[in-house]
């Protein structure tokens, strides 16, 4: 019998990760692959509702929650964690598959957890984690890069620890349930879930960090940490009316970012904000079929990012490119790579068959059911729009630009079976969407595939396919350019150092002019005290012992007259 | 790596691929649009069950997307190095 606080797959996970850098090749791989599959399988045989607890100090902790919102995050994660191994199977670094099972197992222990302490604990360790993927690539702007996510990842993980010092003083209960925002302390874990969950203004370390990662290193990154903070949300916040609005923000600004980006995975990174906001929207009307659509969306949206992300970072290892600018015409040289990119498009875009349109269309039906119009059709224009910046442009620029100025072959095999095991996937959810019903928290009674739906969505994705085109051939559209757009890190990358150089620049003017100032005043007190003080000054005169004994008398005397 | 040009490789297609696949697109559009007199969807909202509204939703979306992204690059947009060349 294990003891209680090791029986958790999480921890299996990060166990593995721990053990890997001093494992010969072969093993370490074997251990890479193996761990996310015993996860899996263990997850999956632990009976639903099932809780472990342990008491410390004089609190119970509660290690391990099985219900249903967990567990259809915990397989995705196990699932994400697998192809991410296979796809780095061709790596001889020590430190990447250990920082990336650790990463995964820290994300899966945090979606098990039952109590605000172990959630938190878990949440740290993504953060370090994570960060340990940016350092590892060892280059001076992913280290300067890494330093800034952590900054951001840390601050999440204080304001977590913040409310919920004050939720677990206020109430004495630890456990992770439902919040609300009047809970003690729960706008702090809010905040702490926003910064995670990539909120508008509070988004653009993720768009800052993954582009920077190393090529296996985004494909991990881009599963865990955003959707982690997701199922918090769905946890802790399910039915909070603020978030429908913040999540609509989500779904459209970011696309225009995603539209200017020149570097690919950037683009990737920003329509990954826009998928989040269609989960926060489903977090924030919270009804079952909501929650059930957040749940599928993240999980089709982990497979269909991930194989975004290899297929990119595949071009990425074969060319050194990665800039929609440099690239373009590779789909002769890798046929395959550009076949995935495209499913993985499909599927994004929300074409029916494909795995996007079957987690979609339940967060659209949730929203329609509340009577939500506004936010209905910014959900739709916003799932029209994904095809504009980044189901026709990610590979019309990587595979299909004319460009006959690079040369290269198709990735390494393990790299092809990842991308090709995604891309069924994301084909197989789309086929049989009962397969991925059949994992959501909620029992599911829902069709996508009516004829009026199929015809909607089609019609959505020709005349926007026809937008693009008109706007294309009309030269509006706008061309990858080398050049910066700037963003909210602006604020923390030049105001606040500039802000800081100004304070700098101030603080030696003023410590000039005041040290001068204090600099005179000083000498002029010293001359002062001298004048009294020194060799010839009146305190220093030597006085004969009569004068003193008389001025002593005198002011006894004085005392005397006064008390009376 | 960089090569020479190299004409087996991928080039700009001919104006009439161009033009032809142009007209798929087109006539794929149009075919979207025959089916919504016949099946009348059933929408939470009155709006959503006029035919052709999602055809409609998209196109505006698309082209009000573009607009938008072509004025903001105006106003963010900056050199390769700006952050670089900080204080």
């Amino acid at each position: 019998m294990l003891p209680v606080w090791l029986n958790n797959p999480g921890l299996l996970l990060i166990l593995a990760g721990c053990v890997i850098p001093i494992l010969p090749y072969r093993l370490r791989m074997a251990v890479l692959l193996g761990a996310p599959i015993a996860g899996l399988a263990w997850l999956w045989q632990i009976p639903l509702g099932t809780t472990t607890q342990i008491s410390l100090l004089e609190y119970t902790l509660t290690p391990l929650r099985v219900d249903g919102l967990a567990f259809t995050f915990g397989v995705i994660f196990n699932v994400a964690a697998f192809l991410s191994g296979l796809y780095m199977w061709h790596t001889h670094s020590r430190l990447e598959p250990a920082a990336a099972l650790i990463y995964a197992g820290s994300a899966l222990g945090a979606v098990l957890a039952g109590d605000l302490i172990t959630l938190f604990m878990f949440w740290e360790v993504t953060a370090i984690a994570s960060a340990l993927l940016l350092v590892i690539r060892g280059l001076r702007d992913a280290m300067i890069v890494a330093r800034r996510y952590l900054l951001v990842q840390i601050a999440s993980g204080l304001f977590l620890m913040g409310g919920a010092a004050i939720y677990i003083h206020a109430t004495g209960d630890l456990a992770f349930g439902h919040l609300g925002l009047d809970a003690p302390g729960s706008w702090l874990i809010l905040l702490a879930f926003g910064i995670k969950a990539a909120f508008p203004l509070l988004h653009n370390w993720l768009q800052d960090a993954y582009p920077s990662a190393s090529a296996t290193g985004t494909v991990v990154l881009s599963a865990f940490t955003t959707k982690m903070a997701i199922y918090a949300l769905a946890r802790g916040y399910a039915g909070t009316d603020l978030l429908v609005p913040i999540g609509a923000v989500m779904t459209i600004f970011p696309i225009i970012y995603a539209m200017l980006a020149n570097d690919l995975r950037r683009v990737l990174s920003y329509s990954l904000n826009v998928q989040l906001g269609f989960m926060v929207v489903a977090v924030g009307i919270g009804t079952e079929l909501a929650i059930n659509g957040a749940a599928a969306h993240a999980v089709t949206h982990i497979l269909y990012k991930a194989l975004l992300f290899m297929t990119i970072g595949a071009v990425l290892r074969q060319t050194g490119h990665v800039r929609a600018t440099e690239l373009g015409g590779l789909a002769r040289q890798m046929p395959w790579t550009a076949a995935f990119c495209v499913i993985g498009a499909a599927s994004i875009s929300a074409f029916p068959l494909m795995a996007g349109f079957v987690s979609k269309s339940l967060i659209l039906a949730a929203v329609a059911h509340e009577h939500w119009a506004g936010i209905w059709v910014t959900l739709s224009a916003a799932s029209a729009g994904a095809l504009l910046y980044v189901g026709i442009k990610i590979p019309y620029f990587a595979f299909f630009a004319p460009n006959d100025q690079i040369e290269c072959e198709e990735p390494p095999r393990n790299m092809q079976i990842a991308m090709g095991l995604t891309a069924a996937a994301c084909i197989l959810l789309g086929l049989v969407p009962s397969l991925l019903y059949s994992i959501l928290p909620y029992p599911v009674d829902y069709n996508p595939y009516t004829a009026s739906h199929i015809v909607t969505q089609l019609q959505l994705l020709a005349f926007s396919a026809l937008a693009f085109w008109l706007a294309w051939r009309a030269g509006l559209y706008p061309r990858p350019k080398r050049a910066v757009h700037l963003d909210t890190d602006w604020v923390y990358r030049m105001l606040l150092p500039r802000f800081g150089y100004v304070a700098e620049r101030l603080y030696h003017a003023s410590l000039n002019k005041l040290g001068g100032g204090l600099g005179s005043l000083a000498q002029t007190g010293m001359a002062r005290l001298r004048l009294r003080y020194d060799a010839r000054g009146v305190m220093s005169r030597t006085w004969s012992t009569g004068w003193m004994v008389l001025w002593v008398a005198i002011l006894l005397v004085v005392y005397l007259v006064m008390y009376y | 790596m960089l090569i020479e040009r190299n004409p087996q490789k991928f080039r700009r297609p001919s104006t009439t691929a161009r033009r032809r696949w142009a007209w798929v697109l087109y006539i794929v559009c149009a075919l979207t649009l025959v089916p919504s007199l016949f099946i009348h969807p059933h929408s939470e909202f009155g709006f959503a069950e006029i035919p052709g509204f999602h055809a409609l939703l998209a196109f505006v979306t698309g082209c009000v997307l573009v607009l938008v992204a072509i004025v903001v690059r105006r106003i963010i947009i900056r050199p390769e190095d700006y952050y670089e060349h900080r204080t």
